[in-house]
This record gives C-alpha cells, sequence and structure tokens, in this order.
C-alpha cells in the first residue's frame, strides 16, 4: 500500500496504520479528508516543532485518543493546536520541557527497541506511552500525598503536557464536541435529572 | 488636592447643561439613567468606557473550536495587559475585551488587593455573576447592636417597597423559602435543582431542623420572557453577554429603557475627573472630564450629579474634588471617605463525592447553581465571631478535564472519560466582612492613569473576625457533606487577598450623623445636598449577600428622592 493509498483509506474510515510512516503535511490530509468542511481549516505551516517532533506529537496523541467509532486526535487536528500552544501560548521553559520530552522519548526507544519513537511499531510506540502514564500516575499520587502549595510534580511531565494538551485539542474540536459529547451551543433547556442512557 | 486641569476653549464652547449628570452606566448608573430619564428629566449619562453594541460585542455563542486558544486565553496579552484582571474567572480568552487594561488603569496595593474592573458601557453588569438577594434587619441593624461602625440609617421596611420595584423590572429567577433574614424576592419561577441537590436539600433538611436551607441560586435572569427580553436558553457563559437580553445588565434592560423616554443622552469615552463645586451656593454644578480618545478637558454642567462610577471609583473622583473649602475631599468634612472599605471573603468552603446516580445526567448550561442561606448568628450567637457567611454551589459530574489525572490512553480510556465523571458537590462559601477605619483608599500624590488622573492607594487586609470565621466556613461545609452522604471529603481554602470577591464596597458609607458619614439615607452627600452616590460605596456594613440588587433598590429609591426634591426646588 502505497502513501496516498493509505490516506486514501484512512479517509473513508479504515484501521489506523502506523502513524509514524506519514509525514505531517499526510497527516493533516487524513483529517482534512475525513473531516473536509468541518472545523478551521487545518494549516501545514509549523509555528514552533520540527515535522519530526510533529509527527511523534501526532503519534502520540492518536496513541492516547484513537479513532475508534468516533474520531480520534489526529483526525480533529490536534496536532495543529499542540504547536500552535508551544509556540505561543507556552513559556520558555514550558516549550524546553515538552521538547526535552520528545527528545527523551526517542532516546528511551532507541535503549529499549533500537529504533526511534517513529520507527517504533505500535505494540513498541505502546509500551512507551505505558511507562510515561505509570511514571505520569505515580507523581499525581505524590502529589496527592504532600501536603498542598509544595510545587506539583506532576504537572512538570512530559507526559502530562502531552495528556492535557491531547484532551484539550481533542474535546474542544468541533467534531468531538458535537460528535463526541453531544454539545449544542444553545441548549434552549436546562434538564436537571435525565438518563444518561435512555 | 486636586490638580488643575485646563479647559480648552472648544471645551467651553461645547458647554452643556442637563437636568442631571450620571457618572457611570454599570449596574447603578444605568438604574438611575432608567429613573431619572422616566421621571423627565433630561440626563447625560457620562461614560469612561467604549460603547457597547450587543451584535458585535457579545460572544456567548462563540463555541471553544473558533477561539485560538480554545479557551485556554491569549496568556501572553492576559500577562502583560490584564495581570489583576486575569486572577478573575470570567476575565478569559473572549471575556477579557470586558475587563480594563492594568497597564492603563494602574492603582497602588499598599498591602494585596486585586481590584477588578469593567470600563464600558454597562460596566461590570455585563460581566457579573447575577446572584440577587435581598439584605434583612438582621443586616441593618446589626452594626447598632453589637456597635460595631455606625448605624445603617435605613431598615428593611425603607428599602422593601424599592426591592419589590426594581425586582419586577429586572426579573430574579428564584424559590420562595419564607426566611426572615433573607426575604424572598418577587420570584419568576426558579432553575431547577439537579438530583444530588435535591438529596442534599432534602438531607440537610432533616439533619439540620430546617436550619440549613439549600436554595437554588437567585439569579436576576429571566425563566420566560419579560418586557421585550427572552427567556433563558441555557447556553451558559453569560459574562460574555447575552444577545436574546435575557439576563440583566445595564445594556439589556435599563439603558434601553432609558433611551426609550428621549431623554436620555448616553456619552462614551467620557473619563470624570472631578466634580466642580460651587462654595458660594454650596452645590455641585457639574463635573470634568477627560475625554477618553483626544484627552481633551471638557466641563458639563446639571441641576444634580448622581455618581455610580463604582464605590472605589466614586470615591477617587470625590477625592480628586478637593478644593481650598474642602482641601480633603469633595463632601469630606466628616473624614469617613475613603475609609470602611469592605468585600467579602470568599473561597472555604469543602467537596465531596457522591455514590449512585450513575444513570442520572442534566442537560443545558444552567447558570447558576445553589445557594445555601446563612445560618450563623442568626438566632444563637457563635462564640468566635461576629455576622455570618452563605455558601453558593452545586453538584455536577466530572467532564473530560478529569481525564489527564486519570490512568490510561487508548479506546477504553478515551470512551471512559467522553462520559460524564463521578458525582462532586461543592460549597463555595461568601463571608461578611466588617467595616474597619484603617481599611482606607487615598489618592498618590504622584502617580497617574492614562488620562492623567491621580491613582487610588490601597490599603486593606482582612481582620481578626473575617479569619476567625474562616475555619468554620470550611468545617461546616464539611459537615454538611458528610450528613448528606458524600465520601472523600475535603476542605477547601484559597486564601484570596480582598478585591478578588468584586464586591468591594464602602469608602462613603450612609449614617446618621454628619459627623461620621458622607451620605445621609437618601444617598445624599451631607455637605453637597445636589451630589448623590448611589453605588457601593454608600455601604455601612457589608452583609454577606451579593450586594448588587442592594446597590438597584438604594439607586432607584435615591432616585426618587432626589427628583421630587428637585421638583420642590430644595436642591
Ligand atoms: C465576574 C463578576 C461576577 C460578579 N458576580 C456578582 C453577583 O453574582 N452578584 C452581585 O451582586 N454582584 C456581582 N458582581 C459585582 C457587580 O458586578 C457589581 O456589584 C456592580 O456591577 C456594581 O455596580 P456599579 O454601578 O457600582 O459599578 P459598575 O457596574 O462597575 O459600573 C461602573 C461604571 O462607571 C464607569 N466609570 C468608572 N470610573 C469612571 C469615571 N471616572 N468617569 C466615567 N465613568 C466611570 C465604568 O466604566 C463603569 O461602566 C460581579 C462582578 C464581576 C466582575
Amino acid at each position: 500500500m502505497n502513501r496516498r493509498e493509505a490516506i486514501r483509506q484512512l479517509g473513508v474510515g479504515a484501521a489506523l496504520p502506523v502513524i509514524g510512516d506519514l509525514t505531517f503535511a499526510e497527516l493533516l490530509e487524513v483529517g482534512r479528508g475525513v473531516r473536509s468542511g468541518l472545523g478551521r481549516p487545518e494549516t501545514a505551516v509549523l509555528l514552533a516543532l520540527t515535522e519530526r517532533q510533529a509527527m511523534t506529537v501526532a503519534s502520540l496523541a492518536e496513541i492516547i485518543i484513537p479513532r475508534t467509532d468516533t474520531p480520534g486526535a489526529t483526525d480533529v487536528g490536534v496536532t495543529t493546536f499542540i504547536d500552535r500552544i508551544v509556540a505561543e501560548w507556552y513559556t520558555d521553559e514550558e516549550r524546553g520541557r515538552f521538547e526535552a520530552g520528545l527528545a527523551a522519548l526517542d532516546a528511551r526507544a532507541r535503549q529499549l527497541f533500537g529504533v526511534e519513537f517513529l520507527q517504533a511499531g505500535s505494540a513498541e510506540q505502546e509500551i512507551l506511552a505505558s511507562e510515561l502514564d505509570q511514571e505520569l500516575q505515580a507523581a499525581i499520587q505524590r502529589d496527592r500525598e504532600r501536603p498542598s502549595g509544595q510545587g506539583s510534580r506532576a504537572r512538570d511531565l512530559f507526559f502530562y503536557q502531552m495528556k492535557r494538551l491531547t484532551l484539550t485539542g481533542y474535546f474542544t474540536s468541533e467534531v468531538a464536541m458535537t460528535e463526541v459529547l453531544g454539545y449544542r451551543i444553545v441548549p434552549g433547556a436546562y434538564q436537571p435529572c435525565i438518563p444518561l442512557d435512555p | 488636592m486636586s490638580r488643575s486641569l485646563t479647559i480648552s476653549a472648544a471645551g467651553r464652547a461645547r458647554r452643556q447643561t442637563h437636568d442631571a449628570i450620571v457618572v457611570g452606566s454599570g449596574m447603578t448608573g444605568g438604574w438611575a439613567a432608567k429613573e431619572l430619564t422616566e421621571k423627565g428629566l433630561d440626563t447625560l449619562v457620562l461614560e469612561a468606557g467604549p460603547e457597547v453594541v450587543p451584535e458585535r460585542d457579545f460572544s456567548e455563542h462563540v463555541p471553544p473550536w473558533q477561539m485560538p486558544y480554545r479557551g485556554l486565553g491569549d496568556r501572553a496579552a492576559l500577562e502583560r495587559e490584564q495581570a489583576i484582571q486575569s486572577t478573575c474567572y470570567a476575565c478569559d480568552e473572549l471575556g477579557r475585551s470586558f475587563f480594563v487594561n492594568d497597564l492603563e488603569n494602574p492603582y497602588v496595593q499598599e498591602k494585596p488587593f486585586l481590584w477588578i474592573r469593567g470600563r464600558q458601557v454597562g460596566g461590570k453588569s455585563i460581566m457579573w455573576a447575577r446572584h440577587s438577594y435581598r439584605l434583612s434587619d438582621l443586616d441593618f441593624e446589626a452594626n447598632a447592636r453589637e456597635g460595631v461602625g455606625i448605624d445603617w440609617p435605613i431598615r428593611y421596611a425603607d428599602l422593601e417597597p424599592w426591592y419589590d420595584y426594581v425586582e419586577a423590572f429586572a426579573g430574579i429567577s428564584g424559590m420562595a423559602e419564607g426566611l426572615a433574614h433573607l426575604p424572598d424576592s418577587r420570584f419568576f419561577p426558579p432553575m431547577p435543582l439537579n438530583c444530588v441537590e435535591l438529596h442534599t436539600r432534602e438531607r440537610l433538611m432533616q439533619a439540620f431542623g430546617g436550619g440549613r436551607v439549600l436554595t437554588i441560586g437567585r439569579q436576576a435572569i429571566i425563566t420566560r420572557d419579560h418586557n421585550g427580553r427572552r427567556a433563558c436558553h441555557y447556553c451558559g457563559p453569560c459574562e460574555r453577554g447575552c444577545i436574546t437580553r435575557s439576563y440583566f445588565s445595564s445594556v439589556n434592560a435599563t439603558l434601553p429603557a432609558a433611551r426609550e423616554t428621549g431623554r436620555l443622552t448616553l456619552r462614551p469615552g467620557s473619563v470624570v475627573h472631578s466634580v466642580i463645586h460651587d462654595p458660594a451656593t454650596g452645590r455641585a454644578t457639574g463635573v470634568r472630564v477627560i475625554d477618553r480618545e483626544t484627552q481633551e478637558a471638557i466641563e458639563f454642567f446639571g441641576r444634580i450629579v448622581i455618581l455610580g462610577a463604582s464605590a472605589l471609583e466614586s470615591t477617587r473622583i470625590l477625592l480628586n474634588s478637593a478644593t481650598a473649602e474642602a482641601p480633603d475631599g469633595l463632601a469630606n468634612s466628616s473624614g469617613a471617605l475613603g475609609h470602611y472599605l469592605m468585600d467579602h471573603h470568599m473561597g472555604n468552603g469543602a467537596v465531596g463525592r457522591f455514590d449512585g446516580w450513575e444513570n442520572e445526567f442534566y442537560s443545558g448550561r444552567r447558570p447558576t447553581g445553589f445557594y445555601l442561606a446563612r445560618f450563623r448568628n442568626v438566632d444563637e450567637r457563635h462564640p468566635d465571631y461576629l455576622r455570618g457567611f452563605a455558601y453558593q454551589g452545586s453538584a455536577y459530574r466530572a467532564g473530560w478535564n478529569r481525564g489527564v489525572a486519570e490512568p490510561g490512553f487508548g479506546a477504553e480510556y478515551k470512551e471512559r472519560i467522553s462520559r460524564p465523571g463521578p458525582w462532586e458537590l461543592s460549597f463555595y462559601g461568601f463571608g461578611e466582612m466588617l467595616p474597619r477605619y484603617e481599611n482606607q483608599v487615598s489618592l498618590d500624590p504622584e502617580a497617574v492613569d492614562a488620562w492623567g488622573i491621580p491613582v487610588l492607594r490601597i490599603d486593606c487586609e482582612w481582620g481578626d473576625n473575617e479569619r476567625a470565621m474562616m475555619p468554620d466556613m470550611r468545617s461546616s461545609a464539611a459537615e454538611m457533606l458528610v450528613a448528606a452522604g458524600a465520601r472523600d471529603v475535603r476542605v477547601t481554602q484559597e486564601d484570596n487577598p480582598p478585591g478578588l470577591t468584586i464586591h468591594e464596597m464602602g469608602t462613603a458609607r450612609m449614617g446618621r450623623d454628619p459627623a461620621t458619614s458622607v451620605l445621609n439615607g437618601n444617598n445624599q452627600c451631607w455637605d453637597v445636598p445636589n451630589l448623590f452616590v448611589v453605588d457601593g460605596a454608600c455601604m455601612t456594613s457589608s452583609a454577606n449577600q451579593n450586594p448588587s440588587l442592594t446597590y438597584m433598590a438604594l439607586t432607584a429609591r435615591a432616585c426618587d428622592y432626589a427628583v421630587e426634591r428637585l421638583r420642590r426646588n430644595e436642591l
């Protein structure tokens, strides 16, 4: 299957192949193909991340929020959002931590699997994400046990940044808000107690 | 002493005289404009900020995906231009356009004080959270009963008809509870409590013998159509405006009514510098204005002057109106001007989780939560402190935001956090602050704002009584959560400095004696009979209720009095 073919198939909702095989521009095209006409037009111009970094971010975001019967992170252009936040919203210190986190991810991939993150297979990538998440959860637990006001550690972790940005980018996108969360701009009424699953 | 101001020839040529001048077009200025024009006065409203055009400036229906930062805000711009304003939750990505630029509007914090301001037509009535509660004689009698500060010159009976009056126009939704110390308003139909709130209400009724009443927040939002305004459609972000005019603001309600009379002249971009005072007659003759755009100084003249520029801005104008005869500020023969600054202390409470109701949810974004009425020092005397507090809060199911702290990723994780999380219920306390002479504002001898007007130095801190109340606000909230059957109960504490509650008041208090107060019981300056201060500066004590409804009632009452006196030529 060549690249064009992969993209085309993605566009009609086939299972996701290893995203690391696509360039960033192609990744964006995946999102566009699925969601043409919805949301803000995505641009392939990166503001902060290198193309490589953007592809790593896209792969990780898709691991966190994959496409299922509803769209995934890449479908709704989460990478473009993360790039903008890293470029314009993050402090220098936060940007530095984010970029160092991406580099550390590659280093860990090389150490464990002998290849960089993007070249690793999806099972290997998930193992790496699992490790990062376990470290994050342990840090969150430590934060909870410490008296407040002592400076949170969990927030300093790359995977905290990554998870927060992915969730924010995903759940504030038009597609996720309307299709996944059932958001309506004008609900018209407030119903105080209704069954969640009718 | 006021800096001398040169009025340009053009400014003099445009000399205008009106029946009444109102300074400010926010919550209180809007009411003054409506009342005075409807009573036949040709009224000039001078507003420091720009015009607000709902079709252009309201943004409540802009969804997150159309915001460049998806609601996180332009952080760099906020930090640069609105470092103080953005400590308020409503000063966010879009809402920030209704908050002042801190660089143009500096002030000096002798002690930490967050001064949150809106400078545009409508003032803070655009961003307010619309909670509206009457005061009662428990509040109006408190100072006299306890020997704190000075006695209020009015009682609930004086204000009751005016609460009725402003409520009939503004529209307050809520539920009648028959509490003597939190009198019911003339309610529009209440917004409903959700199932966990209803459960908690009932549990508290049982556990505390009716002494802890959890009711729906009383909101200046109409729940059925009224006066050409439409019933609320539950879109959520009211602080960014309301194109259907469902909630009460000057822009949505009072200014259109004033305009309708044909007697309103609204001049945006008019930064009032000082009141012009004629020592020969002892009367105010008008005000000096700096044009916001041209920086030109202009004078306007009127038979009465009403200050409604917000508590601290009105006091700032009076301080800046000092003359040889009144060297410490106009209307300040008592020396009370600038003193007895108050706010409410907020942020002490508790939160807990509720098992059950797993298949229960709600739809629509209800623009209020519940209110738990004051229960301390109502019938019994608390050993540690005077006065009391109330809580706002709500029961809700956590959204996707909780996902960062939840383990996992992938399909199962996505499915899990796309669904509502467990039920939580939180109590968030608002407590009364006692008036103290030391809590004060004064003019800085040097620093000026972007229009060359001296800035305020604010010197204010919580006192012993407030600090003694805070632990009880936490433990009482926790106690109620336990009584309602919550688990994982955690107390919460924010340690906010004064100001952030945005209920700043006092500094030109009402009283019965010209020797100890700035205003009489009709918001009229003792020293200058045709000068009125109708905003929160007039407050003699703070009570613990959100104050704006009381400001509205006081403003309507003061305007009624002023017009009557004017007719009888007694001003
Ligand atoms: C986020 C938020 C939530 C709030 N929630 C509540 C709530 O739930 N319940 C409640 O009761 N209150 C609430 N408040 C407070 C409420 O907004 C104020 O009590 C109310 O607006 C005060 O009315 P005001 O007329 O005194 O001042 P404002 O509404 O601020 O109006 C003052 C006007 O005067 C103008 N002005 C100032 N200086 C000058 C000058 N020198 N010359 C000319 N014009 C001038 C300003 O530009 C402004 O338009 C909230 C406020 C905020 C910001």
